[in-house]
């Protein structure tokens, strides 16, 4: 029996292949987008939920008189150590440098670039259950040279050798390698391929032991009883009053468990770790869901139809003495059979997919880690297809008589039926709001793109002076002359800040400011101009003067931007700001500039003189007038290595850099506009499949019509008009959903474009266009067909 | 071993109800070969499938050997089709999928039958309606006349007491037809009961009695004399 019922199911699939072949497409792609976004959601909403103990991030508030606040989850290094002394329910801490990039690192003569690192103490294996491989866990991390390597980095580069006692080098020093620990899984908010000693940064910070020292710190706790974490955070802030007051600075602490770090850090400043928006990651999963609504719904409708042609088949089953369990097991294992090919096929698909959306969803799914899951995924979504269309063939079969269904008087979709132009409906309203949501995405990335960001970065390169020790400033002016020789090179300006990059990264720091007579603390982002600064990034002044030429006059000068009017003791251009110990005068006012890039707000903005024995300098700005920027790349380096042997150059396009700032964006834009054309496409299909069905059940209608003189073009019209009206409507009603969330979603941008209807029209208008060509294909065979051989076979 | 009495079917609709079959009272014999006649619309292939419980009447009793059947669920009746009742349709109504052997089998894969006794079945058949060099091929593959001599097959390969032919000639040309006629005959001579629904006289003349219908009464039984021809 089973025999004949798998003859049947293949014999059927291969007859009906174009609709097998339809209904193939449009369930694969939707299995393989949804496959995708059950396991982003199954990785995302598992980060950091491994460890054993709970563990806990220490975020601060931090903020002056002023009400300037700026929460981050950095410390200083004394802080855990304080509280596991001072407060008896924190059992142990670990306090880590947090996670950076190390651009160069040098392995045995080999260079390579990137490596994430972080630095801790030795109990932090132990805090965060780590095991080595390779070493000895109480020995690690003591001392300044101590260097620890992942798995996969040790036989990446090491492959079978040893790597214990080799040495690496970056930073100019060199690390010995004592321990190899074993790779952290993929959904940890922390990710390093390197952990180095702790105590290699302590000669390189004044502050290091100070608790007001340098911020950089991420600090974890454990408690005894988790009971007792609010009165212990009370006693954490109690501390913070006593060690923080001296400065003028208020610093509220919170705790926040380690499971919740990954989609609750948004308002997080100088967090260097991978998390993501909460809302952000319901998108994805509605968008996910939306689809496999879609692609089943369109897969039990095209299939129902399909088996309307088949019911005769089933009745005369049935007739010769089929009951209801054997209906149901045939029509089972030719739904089995249909996604036995989808799942192989959006398996596949899958696997050539992945790594595009990972990289564009800045996600870390990897098929590997959820095999059973995804065996699960299959089995459910094959199991509920295989019962809902069992039962709704045997309805099919039960509910009509026998006699009827043998007669063909039988239809699911009859014309009149208005069961197909629902789902039309819905299915075009699901596209249009999806393509109308990814253009408007499209849009203000192109929009962020060529926005002005208040300053020329065009034209320039940036050196980056990643030296052991800052150099001096006669050796820097050197450089500069040495540089300015370059043919093509028009101008040359030292920075310490990237300006434009994004918060934390630019390399600009808050100070606390004094304006006027004014006691009330504000918080400012200072920046530190070069001589020719305003002039080398074409700053405009709205108000006032550059720095004087006068260099000994110009260090008592600053100039500000209209954010510091609000301050208390404003009182316009010639106001005093106190700087610390420095008073400086406001010279100038600047138009709006956004140091912080277009997607985060600039707050205050001071730029004081890069004078001699000032501040840092860590950027060399490079404006250049040649077509080949390349070939001055090459000249800047030969310079840098003839300067400074010791040290990599690195080099940067100022615009490339900017654009990074849009990575996110442009991975949301590029995974919507595949998510779109995925719905697109499984509303394509089901398009054609319900217009073929359609066009097939009305051949006998449209022959008569054609024999009382309809021409073609009428026909074409009346089945275009038929469904093309319910597309349009799909539009209209997609307005105000798309609109909605749009606008939302705009509303995380400072500078954001204006939604354009225009644009969306233009799509739905390219939508109805490939909708009249799907319907008009499809009809076009039927009306050539010589109407007398229709009605003769009817 | 069929005794239908004051048999009614109707047909509704949202606005108006048909009565296909009013008071239909009829016996058939074991062993006997009726044909039904009528004009279109007269209720012919309606009271065929009340016969072969493809439905169920609205009203009136219906014997089946001596069992009361009218009021059978949609399983008994399938178990009652089973093996005792072979039909014949004027459209052969082929599984198009299945080859000629396979739609034969499809009767004898409901009924708990060995492999080996299915398949001399099959081949018995086959061979006494002289297609079984057409076993492997397709339906749309067969001419008219081929394809109902199959449905024949699939109608008497699990040797059921009762045949019900619905026109099983209406789509063969006469020599066809005359084909089909003369197996139908020669069946009901090794002991099958038929039961025919025609429009055609020629055909009618091959049974034993000939039952007219209109407007869903019957109006005449006329007795055949047999020998034919």
């Amino acid at each position: 029996m089973y025999k004949i019922y798998l003859s049947l199911a293949i014999r059927n699939l291969i007859k009906n292949y174009q609709n097998t072949m339809i209904n193939l497409l449009g369930l694969s792609l939707g299995l393989a987008s949804t496959l995708f976004v059950f396991l982003f959601y199954l990785s995302e909403s598992s980060f950091d939920s491994f460890y054993k103990d709970d563990i806990y991030r220490m975020n601060y508030k931090m903020s002056v008189s002023g009400g300037n606040a700026l929460s981050m989850p950095l410390c200083s290094f004394p802080h855990g150590t304080a509280y596991q002394e001072r407060i008896d329910n924190v059992v142990d801490h670990a306090t880590v440098y947090h996670q950076h990039l190390i651009p160069y690192l040098s392995l045995q003569k080999e260079s390579i670039e990137g490596v994430k690192a972080i630095a801790a103490e030795n109990n932090y294996l132990h805090f965060f259950d780590i095991p080595l491989v390779k070493g000895d866990k109480k020995k690690v991390l003591k001392n300044k040279d101590d260097i620890l390597i992942s798995e996969s980095f040790s036989k990446k580069y090491f492959q079978k050798e040893n790597p214990i006692g080799k040495r690496v080098e970056f930073k100019n020093d060199t690390f010995i390698i004592n321990g190899v620990f074993k790779d952290l899984p993929s959904n940890s908010h922390i990710q390093y391929d390197i952990i180095y000693s702790v105590e290699y940064l302590r000669p390189r910070y004044n502050t290091f032991d100070l608790w007001e020292g340098a911020n950089i710190f991420n600090l974890y706790l454990k408690f005894k009883h988790d009971h007792e974490i609010p009165s212990t955070l009370e006693k954490i802030n109690d501390l913070l009053v006593e060690k923080f007051s001296p400065f003028r600075i208020t610093n509220e602490a919170s705790l926040q468990h380690i499971s919740a770090i990954h989609f609750n850090s948004k308002d997080l400043s100088h967090d260097f770790v991978n998390t993501r928006s909460y809302e952000s990651f319901l998108i994805v999963i509605t968008v996910g869901i939306i689809i496999l609504s879609l692609a089943l719904f369109n897969f039990i409708v095209l299939y129902s139809v399909q088996k309307d042609n088949e019911i005769t088949s089933l009745t005369l089953m049935k007739i010769f003495g089929a009951h209801q369990n054997d209906i149901i097991k045939s029509t089972c294992l030719e739904v089995s059979l249909m996604i036995m090919v989808a799942t192989g096929v959006s398996f596949i698909f899958l696997y050539f997919i992945l790594p595009f959306l990972n990289e564009q969803l800045n996600a870390v799914v990897h098929i590997g880690d959820y095999i059973y899951s995804i065996v699960f995924f299959y089995l459910i979504i094959g199991a509920t297809l295989s019962i809902l269309l069992s039962f709704l063939s045997l309805r099919r079969v039960n509910t009509v008589s026998l006699a009827k269904s043998l007669s063909g008087q039988t239809q699911l979709f009859s014309s009149k039926n208005k069961t197909e132009k629902g789902l039309l409906l819905i299915q075009f309203l699901i596209v249009f709001s999806i393509v109308s949501i990814g253009v408007t995405i499209y849009q203000q990335y192109q929009y962020l793109l060529i926005s002005d960001y208040g300053f020329d970065y065009n034209n320039t390169l940036v050196l980056k002076l990643n030296t052991k020790k800052q150099i001096p400033h006669q050796k820097l002016e050197l450089l500069k002359e040495d540089i300015n020789k370059i043919t093509g090179v028009e101008d040359i300006m030292l920075s310490n800040e990237m300006i434009g990059k994004g918060k934390g990264k630019n390399g600009s720091s808050l100070i606390m400011v004094k304006v006027g007579e004014s006691e009330k603390d504000e918080l400012a982002y200072i920046l530190h101009a070069d001589d020719n600064y305003l002039d080398f990034l074409d700053i405009k002044l709205k108000e006032g003067n550059t720095f004087d030429e006068n260099n000994h006059k110009a260090k008592k000068q600053c100039i500000v931007n209209d954010d510091f009017k609000r301050f208390d003791g404003w009182e316009g251009i010639g106001s005093i700001v106190e700087l610390g110990d420095e008073k400086l005068e406001v010279v100038g006012i600047i138009q709006s500039l956004s140091i912080n890039g277009l997607i985060e707000e600039t707050g205050p903005i001071l730029l004081a003189t890069n004078a001699e024995n000032g501040w840092d300098r860590n950027f060399l700005n490079i404006k250049y007038n040649s077509q080949n920027p390349i070939e001055i790349i090459d000249k800047v380096k030969n310079i840098w290595d003839q300067s400074f042997p010791e040290t990599h150059s690195e080099i940067l396009f100022y615009d490339l850099e900017l654009q990074r700032n849009y990575t996110a964006v442009q991975g949301q834009q590029k995974a919507g506009s595949f998510f779109g054309i995925i719905s697109l496409l499984i509303a394509i299909s089901g398009l054609w499949g319900i217009t073929r069905f359609s066009v097939l059940q009305r051949k006998q209608e449209m022959s008569i019509r054609k024999v009382n003189g309809a021409s073609r073009l009428d026909i074409l019209m009346l089945f275009n008009k038929d469904y093309l009206q319910w597309i349009l409507l799909a539009f209209i009603i997609s307005l105000p959903i798309s609109h909605h969330f749009c606008s939302l979603w705009l509303m995380n941008f400072p500078n954001r474009i204006e939604i354009n209807f225009g644009i969306w029209g233009t799509l739905a208008f390219g939508i109805l266009l490939m909708s009249i060509s799907t319907i008009t294909m499809i009809c076009w065979k039927v009306i050539n067909i010589n109407p007398s051989k229709i009605l003769r076979d009817l | 071993m069929i005794k239908l009495e004051n048999i009614n079917k109707y047909f509704e609709t949202e606005e108006v109800q048909t009565q296909a079959l009013n008071n239909i009272n009829l016996e058939v014999q074991e062993g006997e070969f009726i044909a039904i006649m009528g004009p279109s619309g007269c209720g012919k292939s309606t009271l065929l499938n009340v016969i072969g419980l493809l439905e169920s009447p609205s009203s009136g009793n219906y014997k089946l050997d001596g069992e009361e059947v009218a009021n059978f669920k949609e399983s008994q009746r399938t178990n009652l089709r089973k093996g005792n009742i072979g039909f014949v349709f004027q459209n052969f109504h082929l599984i198009n999928q299945l080859t000629v052997a396979e739609n034969i089998a499809l009767p004898l894969a409901y009924l708990e039958m060995s492999k080996s006794e299915r398949k001399k079945r099959i081949e018995e058949v086959l061979d006494r309606l002289k297609i079984s060099h057409r076993r492997g091929h397709y339906p749309q593959q067969l001419s008219g006349g081929q394809q109902q001599r199959v449905g024949i097959c699939r109608a008497v390969v699990s040797n059921p007491k009762l045949i019900l032919a619905d026109e099983p000639t209406g789509n063969l040309d006469s020599k066809n037809g005359k084909e089909v006629m003369e197996l139908l005959t020669e069946l009901n001579k090794q002991g099958a009961t038929i039961v025919m629904v025609t429009h055609s006289q020629r055909d009618a003349n091959y049974a034993h009695r000939v039952i007219s219908l209109l407007d869903g009464e019957i109006v005449t039984e006329v007795e055949n004399d047999i020998e034919l021809f």
